[in-house]
């Protein structure tokens, strides 16, 4: 059971077409492993929903319909004063972190030092792709039997 | 807007004469999307990854993105 969640420069390297710096791509391409990999495990991908909203604008009804049914959008902190997209994102991932093994998906892991634990980590994209064909190789050689098995030995070693 | 639904859905476990019908890889994500009116199914591969996947829907609004 682990939780993938994307920080704002991940959502926004995936919904911002408008930013065209190299560096989104890289985002990108984790926040669609991370999609990948829930259709495959028990992987879910866990929306800030106050930072999800952000996009509310730039979203047409389509996209909307694609990230509301695909993605678990949490709403726990939307709507509260005195939450920037960091501190927000620290509440929920230590919440989720209750129930699952979260990994936040973000450029600056250091901001979330301080919830890391051993059921929650902080990784950059690049990490992240990283450590997800480091599981997929284990997997397909067999020295795991599930894909999820995998993943929580690179992601949660301890 | 007619699409109503989505689901996350694996090629391979997609039947070959289903894979062979719509077009879609042998392996990898696809997305099984459910239209209405005239209530139809469109199974589209993601390969390309979830941005291009959105993009296909249509573009993104114009307008600045709230800090």
């Amino acid at each position: 059971m682990i939780t993938v969640i994307p920080a704002f420069s991940v959502l926004r390297a995936v919904l911002d077409i408008y930013d065209t710096n190299p560096a989104n791509e890289i985002q990108e391409q984790a926040f669609s492993f991370a999609t990948d990999l829930q259709s495959r495990s028990d992987v879910h991908v866990l929306l800030d929903g106050s930072m999800y909203r952000k996009f509310d604008g730039r979203l047409q009804q389509e996209h909307k319909v694609f990230m509301e049914k695909t993605y678990r959008i949490d709403d726990s902190v939307t709507g509260l004063t005195g939450y920037d997209h960091t501190t927000s994102l620290r509440w929920i991932a230590s919440s989720e972190s209750k129930s699952r093994r979260v990994i936040i998906l973000t450029e600056n892991p250091t901001d979330f030092s301080n919830i890391v634990c051993d059921k929650l980590k902080a990784v950059t994209a690049e990490m992240f792709i990283q450590q997800v064909k480091k599981a997929q190789l284990e997997f397909n050689t067999r020295k795991f039997s599930t894909i999820e098995d995998a993943l929580t030995a690179a992601f949660f070693p301890n | 807007m007619t699409l109503k639904n989505t689901r996350l859905a694996r090629a391979e476990d997609l039947t070959a004469e289903l894979r062979a019908t719509r077009g879609l890889p042998d392996t990898g994500l696809v997305i099984i999307e459910s239209h209405n009116t005239n209530l139809h199914e469109k199974i589209v591969s993601a390969e390309s990854g979830i941005r291009n996947y959105l993009l296909s829907l249509g573009d993104f609004k114009k307008g600045k993105l709230p800090e």
